[in-house]
């Protein structure tokens, strides 16, 4: 019988297993080193995240920075790159509006947490390896910025204001109050823009419910006219795209509180199609600003996000 | 407007509001679901929500009128036929048409061109009709109407037809659709000699309906509707209802022969069939104008002048149902062929006859001598309907009758009674007319043999053996005559619980009377003066039959169906006749009565025993003959007389006819098949031996041709008839419109069907992928 690869470090990177742990930091550690082992253990060729670490050494680089413990293992000298050296600064943007707590089904986690829980993982990675990693928690109206660092400390700093804009979210999802977030990405965007004037890397998680998509594009082709790389994650519950609604339905706008009786089956293959016309907008306009367009399920594992970033990273190098 | 054949499935309607409940009921039940964004959802619905508003109540019409449509094709709509109407149902039609002899009347409406009058004399001459021929009679009339029923009649259809003569005759068991045989039938049914039965014909037809699934079912009447007719229904109607309506032929009459109706879903009507209640009823009157008409209702020999010089003589019964009295009728006796001698074209003996207006008239005729042949037909001008203006007569000479008296005396010989009943059958001892014949009422050996006698005589008799009370009240019941005459011996206990039981339904209830006072006494008188007994009686109806006093006599009370013939005075009933037996509340013994030593008391022995004898035998007569077309004739040959041969009747045409056999009590019974013509009959011997002869007639009620009110006939019909009467509408127009056209539900499901399919294409979408 064949050797088949072990696959069992793959359900760390499930989100119906991740749901069931406490802890933004247990969470990204464990999407993180799924992730990692995946990357080892699959004939992915690219590149490895220990190497970003070591150059061989030159004549001339200071003792102090030979990593001896890869001169263990490889009898060769390497030296230890550090966090000034790499000079990569990452911005997480995190969409926390009113429609981002939404789930479709029950049991499963909303797009609020996977998207936090990325940004954390996220995170976790650039931190490890050594990129300043930054904040940015918007909706209509930047709720939080943390700039980028580097030191491991900012991790906790990070993850606070994850765990503090994911329970807000929920809360304010759950009192289905008066408190709704609108989705107006394309001045808040810009505006991060205007304080981030050196390279990096810009990662949007949202699900994009801008009624604006131009202006969001304009955001966006703003990094890139600052020469940043960018990102786009793009959340989707599954039901968002299905649309599988059965009975006579009062849908409800998470972020307007606007109401409409709707039967689902008379809408829903227009639904789809306008549905399926702002991806493809986004993709082309993406594509052709040379901006990375992920769209996500919210029932899939989260390796390809991570991916996604390491791509990038890459030619950022 | 349609009609609807299961109309109760319109409540079906209501379910229509089904969709429209549920419709409302759904939307109430939408749940509100959270969404991101209903960006998209807003801008589809804009698009849409017209689009998708009406489609909705389209879908929701579409449910309402299937469930609507269905329930209207449950309920079997359809449309009445006419001018225009779209297409037509098929049908079951039956025809029961009368053809009883009274049909044969000459139809006033076709002679009205040859001064027929509706009222006054019967028109002689003018409207003498042939007897044998159908032109201008009411049953051509009435076949016109069948055939124009009949060509009323298309592809699909079916019909059958009764012949409402009796016995009823159906000449196809079944509907046939074949129109060319139904009219066959109808052009060749003969009129009957018979009268008719309505409800008989129309039970027999119940059945073909019952069976029948075509949308119009039809049955048609064709009659004159005598009132006889009507009358006879009513009976039967009174008596199924267990008497509870009172009938008559007025208008009131519809109410109680609607009770009568109440038990059952259709039309009540004779017999154990109804007709169903979604058949179509028409009566179709052959003939509404009344008809005078005149029939011979009954002829009798004499026979007092039989064998004497003075010669026969014939009673002939005319009855007149018009309302004139008929005037010097002139009646003639002619003799009758049997197929062996020619029919006598000379007349035996003429009368003349007064009749009044709707009542009889007597004329006695003189025959010169008595026919070779022994028949005679009696006629006398043709009317308005010829077959009943002639009768049938046998007249052979009277046979000797055989007469046994059983005294109640010890000793015959000497009984006072016993000597002058002989002496006035047999005065000479010859046996002339009668063969005497005297046992005592105890003598066993009554009780172990048939007696050999025409007529038994109980004679004073207190008691009889148990076997020959067993004997005699066979012989009574197989056609023999008893006469019982009570006096001094008779044990009213006896009588009563014993003798009457097995002859009579009478009641001993008392003596009356004195003999020792003979200033205190009663009288005879004839109590029905119609009766044959007294044909001759000088007396008139009320008055005293004989001068004989009367001091004695036993008071019985006659039962329910016995008539009293004669009465003492008093009322006190004296001579009473029930089922063959004639029974004399006073003695013959010269002690109570004189009677037996009065002039009347011979010629009153005579015809009761000639009576009698008369009912055993069958012949015809003394008594007149009592056969009618219809019936059939039966006969008692002792075995002897058969000399192993096989017998036959031959009937009026020369046709033999097949006898039925039977034995019973050591005779031979031979009986013939209904006799369907009126005239002479003979039971013949293979050998040619004449065994009898028989006058069959007609049942002169059907003779009677009043018609019945138009207003009663349809209110024996449940729901009522309809009258048609050609020559007005039409039968064509009247028909064609009542009958129900298309059904129209096979449209109807189409468009369910149609609904259902739209339905399901629309509403494609709520289909999830």
């Amino acid at each position: 019988m064949p050797h088949r690869p072990d696959q069992s470090y793959r359900i760390l990177l499930e989100p119906s297993f991740l749901s069931k742990l406490q802890g933004l930091d247990m969470i990204a550690r464990m999407i993180v080193e799924g992730f990692l082992t995946g990357l080892h253990k699959s004939p992915y060729h690219g590149f490895s995240v220990e190497f970003a670490e070591h150059r061989q050494y030159m004549p001339g680089d200071p003792i102090r920075h030979v990593d001896w413990k890869v001169y263990a293992k490889s009898d060769r000298f390497y030296i230890k790159e550090y966090e000034q050296e790499t000079n990569l600064r990452s911005y997480l943007m995190l969409d926390v509006s009113s429609s981002i707590p939404f789930t479709g089904e029950e049991g499963r986690i909303e797009k609020i947490r996977y998207g936090t829980w990325l940004a954390a993982a996220l995170a976790y990675l650039m931190l490890q390896q050594q990129d300043a990693v930054g904040l940015l928690l918007f909706s209509d109206r930047i709720h939080k910025v943390i700039p980028a660092r580097s030191a491991r400390s900012h991790l906790r700093i990070l993850f606070g204001a994850m765990e503090v804009a994911l329970r807000e979210a929920l809360e304010a999802a759950s009192q289905k109050g008066d408190q709704l977030r609108r989705t107006d990405m394309g001045p808040c965007l810009e505006a991060l823009a205007d304080r981030t004037p050196r390279r990096g890397l810009m990662i949007l998680i949202s699900d994009l419910w801008d009624s604006n998509p131009a202006r969001v594009m304009r955001a966006l082709k703003h990094f890139r006219h600052l020469e940043h790389e960018v990102v786009v994650l793009h959340l989707q519950d599954p039901r968002e795209d299905r649309f599988d609604y059965r009975d006579e339905t009062i849908f409800v706008d998470m972020e307007t509180g606007e109401k409409l009786s709707l039967q689902p089956w008379e809408v829903r293959k227009d639904y789809k199609r306008l549905m399926a016309e702002r991806i493809a907008y986004y993709k082309k306009e993406c594509g052709e600003n040379r901006i990375e367009y992920e769209r996500i399920l919210t029932d899939t594992p989260f390796d390809a996000a991570l991916l996604r970033y390491l791509e990038k990273r890459s030619r950022l190098h | 407007m349609p009609t609807f054949l299961n109309s109760v499935f319109l409540a079906g309607l209501v379910a229509a509001a089904l969709p429209i409940l549920i419709h409302l009921f759904s939307r109430r039940r939408a749940k509100e679901v959270r969404f991101p964004s209903i960006e998209f959802l807003r801008e589809v619905s804009r698009k849409k929500v017209r689009r998708l508003q009406l489609r909705q109540l389209l879908l929701l019409a579409l449910r309402v009128l299937i469930v609507a449509f269905f329930a209207l094709a449950m309920a079997r709509p359809a449309l009445r036929a006419g001018r225009g109407v779209l297409g037509r149902g098929s049908s079951t039609i039956a025809v029961v048409l009368d053809n009883s002899f009274s049909m044969a009347a000459a139809d006033p409406a076709a002679n009205a061109g040859a001064g027929a009058t509706s009222a006054g004399a019967p028109a002689r001459g003018a409207v003498a009709r042939d007897a044998s021929s159908e032109e201008g009679s009411v049953y051509q009339t009435a076949k016109k109407r069948a055939i124009e029923v009949i060509a009323l009649m298309h592809e699909g259809d079916r019909g059958v037809l009764a012949l409402a003569a009796t016995p009823v005759r159906l000449p196809f068991q079944t509907p046939i659709a074949d129109l060319s045989l139904l009219r066959q039938e109808i052009d060749r049914a003969p009129i009957e000699a018979t009268r008719a039965d309505l409800p008989q014909a129309i039970d027999r037809v119940a059945g073909v309906f019952t069976a029948s699934r075509t949308l119009n079912k039809e049955l048609y009447v064709i009659s004159d509707f005598q009132q006889i007719d009507l009358d006879a229904w009513q009976a039967l109607l009174g008596k199924r209802s267990g008497g509870a309506g009172a009938v008559d032929s007025t208008g009131g009459a519809r109410q109680d022969v609607r009770g009568a109706a109440r038990g059952g879903p259709g039309g009540v009507l004779g017999g154990a069939g109804t007709i169903p209640p979604d058949v179509k009823v028409y009566l179709i009157p052959a003939r509404t104008l009344p008809v005078d008409n005149m029939a011979i209702e009954r002829v009798r020999l004499d026979a007092l002048g039989a064998g004497s010089d003075a010669g026969a003589r014939l009673i002939v019964t005319i009855a007149n149902y018009s309302n004139n009295e008929a005037r010097n009728v002139v009646i003639r006796a002619l003799e009758e062929g049997t197929g062996t001698t020619a029919v006598g074209a000379e007349a035996l003996g003429e009368a003349y006859a007064n009749v009044p207006a709707q009542g009889r008239g007597d004329a006695t005729v003189l025959l010169r001598q008595m026919p070779a042949s022994g028949a005679l037909r009696v006629t006398f001008a043709p009317d308005a309907l010829p077959m009943d203006n002639a009768a049938y007569f046998v007249a052979e000479q009277p046979g000797v009758r055989r007469v046994l008296i059983v005294s109640g005396a010890s000793d015959p010989a000497t009984d006072p009674a016993t000597r002058y009943f002989r002496l006035a059958l047999d005065p000479a001892g010859t046996k002339e007319f009668f063969d005497v014949q005297v046992a005592r009422a105890e003598d066993p050996a009554l009780g172990n043999a048939p007696p050999k006698a025409d007529v038994i005589v109980l004679l004073d008799v207190g008691r009889l053996p148990d076997a020959t009370i067993e004997r005699i009240g066979k012989f009574r019941a197989d056609g023999g005559g008893v006469f019982v005459v009570l006096g001094d011996r008779t044990d009213p206990r006896s009588y009563n619980t014993t003798i009457f039981p097995k002859l009579a339904d009478l009641e001993v209830m008392g003596l009356q009377g004195d003999p020792a006072r003979p200033d205190v006494f009663r009288s005879l008188r004839i109590a029905a003066a119609a009766h044959p007994i007294f044909d001759g009686f000088p007396a008139a109806a009320a008055g005293n039959i004989t001068t004989a006093r009367f001091l004695r006599m036993l008071d019985v009370k006659p039962g329910k169906d016995a008539r009293v013939l004669a009465e003492f005075t008093g009322a006190l009933p004296a001579l009473i006749e029930d089922k063959g037996t004639i029974v004399f509340t006073s003695s013959c013994d010269g002690v109570w009565s004189d009677l037996s030593t009065s002039g009347a008391f011979l010629p009153l022995v005579h015809r009761v025993v000639q009576y009698l004898a008369a009912l055993g035998g069958g012949a015809a007569t003394g008594a007149g003959d009592r056969l009618v077309a219809g019936t059939a004739i039966e006969r008692a040959v002792d075995p002897d007389q058969l000399a192993n041969q096989d017998a036959f009747f031959i009937d009026p045409t020369g046709t033999r006819r097949p006898a039925e056999r039977s034995e019973r009590e050591g005779k031979v019974w031979l009986k013939s098949e209904p006799a369907r013509i009126a005239g002479i009959y003979q039971l013949v011997r293979a050998d040619g031996v004449r065994l009898g002869l028989f006058a069959v007639n007609l049942d002169t009620r059907e003779s009677d041709l009043r018609v019945a009110p138009e207003g009663v006939l349809p209110g024996l019909f449940k729901p009522a008839a309809t009258v048609l009467k050609p020559g007005t509408r039409g039968i064509t127009r009247e028909v064609v419109e009542g009958r129900y056209g298309r059904e129209l539900w096979p449209m109807l499901l189409a468009i369910v069907l149609g609904l259902m399919v739209a339905e399901s294409l629309i509403g494609r979408g709520k289909v999830l992928p």
